[in-house]
């Protein structure tokens, strides 16, 4: 968790700088060297530094390109997740009508408590703080509904009512997990790093080697190349970054219960 | 990001010839580039340009494909959540029975209206207004099934027809989630105008260094892409375009409830 939390202290452009500025220090390094060695003999020996370069690249494309849809499929699952929370809550809410009364106002105040938190903890970035307050207002919410077990009629409606309240419990702790625990392994993003410079130090030692001028095309693909790694670690970025899963959904539970109560 | 999360609302004629222009120019661009240098003295190796013009292909290629596939299953999840939507209001209409009267029959009453409403505002496009009629529907739903409650002989019946009133209600969020949210992220739109021109410039630039005329299959590969991009923005708004989710499923469930009204 180290290297992650490397990479999300440092801004997103910063990284995109840095990438950039990393891979063309590489092209020129192995232009350098490339430029350095003695020339080719034989033309045969070419094309196998030629086929060389073009399978470091293949496999570069392929590895960004497969990162690239995982980080895509996490923001996916992190917006998944915080939908269903706001249905399973909006259930549980809508359900505490089944129960007696002072339980009942007790547990929607709890609710739209709990609702308020999360809210707060996403826009003020204080994810641990509200984790625990979250997990707090749970323990109470059980509790209250164990009491009101005591005085009703009718243990299927409390049986409806508890229902509702695990699955907002459990959606809670995927939502920990698709939020703050799927990101992409610290191992690929050394290795994408790793591959990014060697294929650009080696598309700059062909050059080298063949006494070619630098193609203009060489800083156009470094520079595809730093933009799709830039949109993998905004994907992958829980808060910050350009992309953020679109709260909306809960703001709008929020309205409504407050709407509810005046 | 409000814009670039909007750029697939774009008219999808104006994106087809945007983006159409946008390829063509940096062909042009790249080839006349390209042409120029390979008039000077020294000049690029033709073999260092065409690896790397066929990694940037590969990049631009998986990328498109991804995010194709990513539409795709946008507008599957579209389909599947009206579906699903017709399935838990028939549903909840058929757990009526289990309900006294005359909950009953107002219950009835109000999942017609809902479905009327629904149907209209797909087809009439003011989808806010549908919207906000649909959650006072859902609040009177909610209101008789809890006047039931009350008075009712088997609280385990009544809790089968909530739980079917819950999900009624989590599939409209569904459904909103699913048309306003699933959408192409505006990070993946940009990538895609950064690396698609960066791309076909490239192509255009290798093709100026070995070659004095344009060949025809340039336009074969501007007009791929252009289509494949225009065809992502189509599958991306399931409301517009010329892929639209029927509402079929809807309006077989409004002629069966209005069969059973009868």
């Amino acid at each position: 968790m180290q290297f992650h939390g490397l990479l999300d202290a440092l801004p997103i452009w910063a990284l995109f700088v840095a990438t950039l500025a990393l891979a063309l220090l590489s092209f020129e390094g192995g232009f350098w060297v490339g430029g350095r060695s003695s020339q080719l003999s034989d033309p045969q020996q070419e094309k196998v530094v030629s086929r060389l370069v073009g399978g470091i690249l293949g496999l570069l494309a392929f590895i960004v390109g497969f990162t690239f849809s995982v980080a895509a499929s996490h923001f996916d699952a992190r917006r998944q997740a915080l939908h269903d929370e706001v249905n399973a809550i909006r259930t549980a809410y809508l359900r505490a009508d089944l129960l007696q009364d002072p339980h009942r106002s007790e547990i929607r105040n709890l609710l739209r408590e709990y609702v308020d938190v999360r809210s707060e903890g996403r826009r003020s970035e204080k994810i641990e703080e509200a984790i625990t307050r979250s997990e707090e207002l749970q323990d109470r919410l059980w509790s209250q509904t164990v009491a009101a077990k005591e005085n009703t009629s009718n243990s299927a409606f409390i049986g409806n009512f508890i229902q509702s309240l695990n699955e907002v419990f459990t959606l809670h702790s995927r939502r920990v997990s698709a939020g703050l625990e799927a990101r992409i392994p610290d191992v690929i993003w050394l290795v994408i790093c790793g591959i990014t410079m060697l294929a650009a130090a080696s598309i700059g030692y062909h050059a080298g080697l063949t006494r070619s001028r630098r193609a203009p095309v060489a800083p156009a693909l470094i520079l595809a190349f730093s933009v799709v790694i830039l949109l993998i670690a905004d994907l992958e970025r829980p808060l910050g970054g350009f992309l953020e899963v679109d709260q909306k959904a809960m703001t709008d539970l929020r309205n409504k219960m407050n709407a509810q109560t005046r | 990001m409000g814009f670039y999360d909007r750029l697939g609302d774009f008219p999808i004629l104006t994106l087809f010839v945007a983006t159409l222009i946008i390829v063509l120019l940096s062909y042009e661009g790249g080839f006349r580039a390209g042409r120029w240098r390979s008039r000077r003295p020294k000049r690029e190796q033709e073999v260092v340009v065409r690896s790397m013009v066929g990694t940037m292909l590969g990049l631009l290629t998986f990328i498109l494909a991804f995010t194709f596939w990513l539409a795709a299953t946008h507008f599957d999840a579209a389909r599947q959540a009206l579906l699903n939507e017709a399935n838990a209001i028939r549903t909840a209409y058929l757990r009526a029975d289990l309900l006294p009267e005359p909950q009953r029959a107002e219950i009835r009453d109000l999942l017609r209206k809902y479905v009327d409403v629904r149907l209209e505002g797909a087809r009439s496009g003011k989808i806010d207004q549908a919207i906000a009629q649909s959650e006072v529907l859902h609040a009177q739903l909610w209101s008789q099934a809890i006047a039931v409650r009350e008075k009712t002989s088997s609280p385990i019946l009544m809790g089968y027809f909530i739980q079917s009133l819950n999900d009624l209600i989590s599939l409209h969020s569904r459904r909103l989630m699913v048309g306003r949210e699933f959408r192409i992220p505006g990070t993946i739109w940009i990538v895609l105008f950064v690396v698609m021109p960066l791309a076909s410039a490239s192509i255009g630039c290798h093709g100026g260094l070995t070659e004095e005329s344009r060949p025809l299959v340039a336009v074969a590969f501007v007009l791929t892409v252009s289509v494949v991009m225009t065809l992502i923005a189509d599958l991306d708004t399931p409301r517009k375009g010329s892929l639209m989710v029927s509402q079929q499923a809807l309006t077989d469930l409004r002629n069966t409830m209005n069969a059973a009204n009868d």
